[in-house]
C-alpha cells in the first residue's frame, strides 16, 4: 500500500464534483437507454426512469457515509474491513470493473460514428488518436482530468434544447395514462433505467482528492440530481415522439429524434450532435482510466504514469478486436450489470458490514 | 514536446483516413420513385439535379429495373458518372399500384435503416405513372426539391396534415393509429395534390378526394391555416372564410357506452361573399350552412372509416390513453366498427374584412 495521502497542491475544491458526478453519468448510455426501460414499464418508463434517480441518491449518501467514515477512498476501506488479501481482490474487482467501463465507453462511441457517420472508420486509427488524447489529458494528472469533466458538461449542454424538436413534434396522449404499469413493470422499468446513470463509482477512488470532502457531498447530490432532470426530460421527449412498438426497433432514439431537427444552417443535426459527443465521451475515459491507475498504484507500488500507458494500449487492442455488433451490446450489457448490484448490493453490504465492525471494534 | 510534434503529424496524416465525399464530385438523389412493371418486378426511378456553373439545372433521371428494391440501389450506379448519394432524399413516390397491391413497407424500410435518411422525408402516393412525373421538366428546378416544396407548404400552411417518413413509421408502429400519404397527380407538366391515400398497415385501402382534405384536418388535428374554405348557401350565393383556425377536441367520456364525440371548433374570417348585404343574419346563416355541411362530410367520412377498418384519426390510440389496464388492440379493433361516433362542428366568423 502506497500513496494514500494526497498533496494539498493536488486536491480539487468541493464544488468540482459537482462536474465529476454528472460528467461521468452522462455517458454513451443516454443515446439509447430509452427503448430499455420502455421495454419494461411502456409509457410510465420517465416515472421508472425518476424512481432509479430518486434511489440512487441514497447510494451516494451511502457512499459519503462509508468514505467520511474512513477518510480515505474504497481502497483503504477495502483493506481495513476485509484484510489484506481479501480487500486487495474485491479492489482488483473494481479496478478492472474501471478499465472495462472505459473500453465499453470508447467502443460505443466508435460504432455510433461507424453507424451514423463514416462506416469506414478505423477502429484502431481513431482509437489510438482518441488514447493519445487521453494520454494527454492524464499526463496532467488529476486536476486536468477534474478540469476536462467541467468542460464536458459545460460545452455540450446545449444538447439538451434539441429535445424540443422531439417535443414539438410530439404526442403527448402517448404519456397517458400515467400510472398505468405495475409496481413490478414500474420496478423492472427503474432497473434498467437505472443503467444510464451509473458510473459515478469513480467517486470512491478520488474521494481523497477533494478538499474539505464533507462539503462536497450537496454537490455530488446535485450533480446527481441534474442527471435525473436530464434522463426525465430525455426519456418523456422519447415517448411521446415514438410509438412503443417503434421505440422497441430504435437503437439510438436519441440519435434518431435528432433526424427531425430542421435548422436553416445544416441540413442534418446528428452530425453536429455525435461530433460535440465526443466532448462528453472524452472526460469519460480519461475518468475511469486515471481511476484503474490510481487503484493499481494504490495496491502494487509503481507509478501512475508507467502503468497509463499499458492501460491504454490494453484498451486500444480490446476495443479493436471487438467487431461485431452482438459483442458491443454484450459489453455494454455484462459491464450495466456489473455496474448495477456494485452500486444497489455491494454499497449497502458495505455500508452495513463497516458498521456493525466499528461497532464490535469500539466494544472490545 | 515530442508529444506535440506527434499530435502535430498526426493531426495531418489522418485528415484523410476516411472517404470524403466533395459536392462536385457525387450526384445527390432528391426523389425516389417506385412503380411495379406488367411482369411483375419493380421499377426504381431516381432523380438527382447536377448544377450548372450558368446557373441552369439539369435533373439526371436513372431509371432500373430489378427484382427486388435493393438491387435498384446498386444498379443505379452503374449508370451513374458519379457515385449517388442519398443524404439529400427529400421524397419517395409509390405507384399507386405498388401501394394497392404489395403494400410500401418493404420499400420504406431502407429510407428508416440509412442513417443518413432524414425523418423529414416525404412519402406520397402517385396516380400517374411515377416515371412520367420525374422525367417531366418543371423548369429550371430540382425535381424533387419541387415536387417536396408542393407538398411541404400545403402540409404547413394549407389542408394537408403533415405526412413525412417519421409520420409515417410512427402510425405504422402504433396499433391505434393507420397512416396515410397524400395522393399526387402530374397534370400536365405540373404536379397537383389530389387527395389523401388512407393505408391500412402499409397497404392502401382508400382515398379522400383533395375536396376533403379540409374536413379531414378538421377531425384529425388543431391546426391553423391560410387556405380559404368555399361554402355553398344556395340560391346561387357563397361565401368563402380563410385564416382558419381549427381546435379539435374528442369527447371520450361515454367511452363505456360505446360512445365517441368529436368537437371541432373553426374560428374564420370571411373573404368572399357574393350575396347582398353582409350583415349578423347572413353571418348566422353562413355559420350554419358550414357546420352542417362539414359535418355531413365528416360522418360521412368516419362512416367509411369504420367500414373499411382504418383508424387514421388515431381514434384507438386516443381511446386507449384513457383506458387503465393493458389495452387489448384486437378487441378494440372488433369494436371499432360498431361505435357510434358522432361529430359537431362549431363555426365563429369573427371578422368579415375591412369593409362593411
Amino acid at each position: 500500500m502506497s500513496g494514500a495521502e494526497v498533496k494539498e497542491q493536488h486536491k480539487i475544491s468541493p464544488f468540482l464534483v459537482f462536474y465529476l458526478v454528472h460528467t461521468m453519468q452522462i455517458g454513451v448510455g443516454v443515446m439509447g437507454f430509452q427503448r430499455i426501460v420502455a421495454k419494461e414499464a411502456g409509457n410510465d418508463a420517465w416515472i421508472s426512469v425518476l424512481l432509479a434517480g430518486i434511489s440512487l441518491h441514497i447510494v451516494i449518501f451511502l457512499m459519503y457515509k462509508i468514505l467520511l467514515k474512513e477518510n480515505g477512498d474504497i481502497i483503504a476501506v477495502h483493506k481495513r474491513l476485509f484484510g489484506k488479501w481479501i480487500g486487495g481482490l474485491l479492489s482488483w474487482v473494481l479496478i478492472i470493473y474501471f478499465i472495462a467501463m472505459s473500453l465499453t465507453v470508447l467502443r460505443t462511441y466508435i460504432e455510433v460514428v461507424q453507424v451514423w457517420m463514416f462506416p469506414d472508420l478505423n477502429k484502431w486509427i481513431f482509437g489510438f488518436v482518441f488514447l493519445l488524447l487521453v494520454y494527454y489529458c492524464l499526463s496532467g494528472g488529476f486536476k486536468v482530468v477534474t478540469g476536462i469533466s467541467f468542460f464536458g458538461v459545460v460545452l455540450p449542454f446545449y444538447l439538451l434544447l434539441t429535445m424540443a424538436f422531439p417535443l414539438y413534434h410530439g404526442h403527448f396522449k402517448d404519456l397517458l395514462p400515467i400510472l398505468n404499469h405495475s409496481a413490478s413493470e414500474l420496478y423492472a422499468g427503474a432497473k434498467a433505467g437505472a443503467l444510464p446513470y451509473l458510473g459515478f463509482s469513480t467517486l470512491l477512488i478520488y474521494f481523497p482528492f477533494i478538499k474539505d470532502p464533507a462539503k462536497s457531498h450537496r454537490w455530488a447530490q446535485g450533480g446527481h440530481l441534474l442527471t435525473i432532470f436530464i434522463y426525465v426530460i430525455v426519456m418523456i421527449a422519447t415517448i411521446t415522439f415514438f410509438s412503443a412498438n417503434q421505440l422497441e426497433k430504435t437503437v439510438w432514439a436519441t440519435l434518431t429524434t435528432w433526424k427531425i431537427a430542421e435548422m436553416p444552417f445544416v441540413e442534418r443535426f446528428e452530425y453536429i450532435g455525435i461530433a460535440t459527443w465526443a466532448l462528453v465521451v472524452l472526460p469519460n475515459i480519461c475518468i475511469t482510466v486515471w481511476a484503474g491507475g490510481r487503484g493499481i498504484r494504490r495496491l502494487i507500488n509503481v507509478k501512475q504514469r508507467t502503468i497509463t500507458i499499458p492501460l491504454l494500449i490494453l484498451i486500444l487492442i480490446v476495443n479493436s478486436l471487438l467487431t461485431r455488433r452482438e459483442n458491443i451490446d454484450m459489453l455494454n450489457s455484462s459491464i450495466s450489470n456489473i455496474g448495477f448490484y456494485m452500486i444497489f448490493v455491494y454499497i449497502p453490504l458495505l455500508f452495513i458490514f463497516q458498521l456493525v465492525l466499528y461497532k464490535v471494534r469500539k466494544q472490545s | 514536446m515530442k508529444l506535440r510534434i506527434l499530435l502535430c503529424v498526426c493531426m495531418l496524416i489522418l485528415s484523410g483516413c476516411v472517404e470524403n465525399s466533395i459536392v462536385d464530385d457525387i450526384q445527390m438523389v432528391t426523389v425516389i420513385g417506385y412503380e411495379k412493371t406488367d411482369d411483375g418486378k419493380l421499377k426504381g426511378i431516381a432523380v438527382a439535379p447536377q448544377f450548372q456553373a450558368n446557373g441552369n439545372v439539369e435533373n439526371s433521371v436513372f431509371v432500373e429495373t430489378a427484382q427486388i428494391s435493393k438491387e435498384i440501389r446498386s444498379q443505379f450506379n452503374t449508370e451513374s458518372p458519379k457515385p449517388l448519394v442519398s443524404g439529400k432524399l427529400q421524397l419517395a413516390i409509390y405507384s399507386k399500384k405498388i401501394a394497392e397491391e404489395d403494400g410500401i413497407m418493404e420499400l420504406t424500410d431502407t429510407l428508416q435503416r440509412d442513417p443518413s435518411i432524414g425523418s423529414r422525408t416525404f412519402l406520397a402516393v402517385s396516380n400517374s405513372d411515377p416515371e412520367a412525373m420525374l422525367r417531366t421538366n418543371f423548369g429550371n428546378v430540382d425535381t424533387g426539391h419541387y415536387i417536396h416544396s408542393i407538398l411541404e407548404h400545403n402540409s404547413k400552411y394549407g389542408m394537408l396534415p403533415e405526412t413525412n417518413l417519421h409520420n409515417f413509421f410512427y402510425y405504422y408502429f402504433s396499433e391505434g393509429n393507420d397512416p396515410f400519404l397524400p395522393l399526387i397527380d402530374l397534370e400536365e407538366d405540373k404536379v397537383k395534390i389530389t387527395g389523401l391515400v388512407l393505408l391500412k398497415k402499409d397497404k392502401m385501402v382508400s382515398e379522400l378526394p383533395a375536396d376533403d382534405l379540409f374536413t379531414f384536418k378538421i377531425l384529425y388535428e388543431n391546426f391553423s391555416s391560410n387556405d380559404s374554405y368555399t361554402t355553398d348557401l344556395g340560391g346561387g350565393d357563397h361565401a368563402s372564410i380563410y385564416n382558419i383556425a381549427s381546435k379539435r377536441d374528442i369527447d371520450l367520456k361515454k367511452i363505456k357506452k360505446n360512445k365517441i364525440t368529436i368537437n371541432g371548433k373553426v374560428l374564420g374570417v370571411i373573404k368572399e361573399y357574393t350575396g347582398e348585404e353582409l350583415n349578423t343574419k347572413v353571418k348566422e346563416k353562413i355559420e350554419k350552412d358550414m357546420e352542417e355541411e362539414v359535418e355531413k362530410k365528416g360522418r360521412e367520412m368516419i362512416e367509411k372509416f369504420q367500414e373499411e377498418g382504418i383508424d387514421p384519426l388515431g381514434l384507438g390510440n386516443a381511446v386507449r390513453s384513457v383506458t387503465r389496464g393493458k389495452f387489448d388492440y384486437d378487441e378494440w379493433k372488433q369494436r371499432y366498427t360498431d361505435i357510434d361516433i358522432k361529430f359537431n362542428m362549431e363555426v365563429v366568423i369573427t371578422e368579415s374584412g375591412v369593409i362593411e
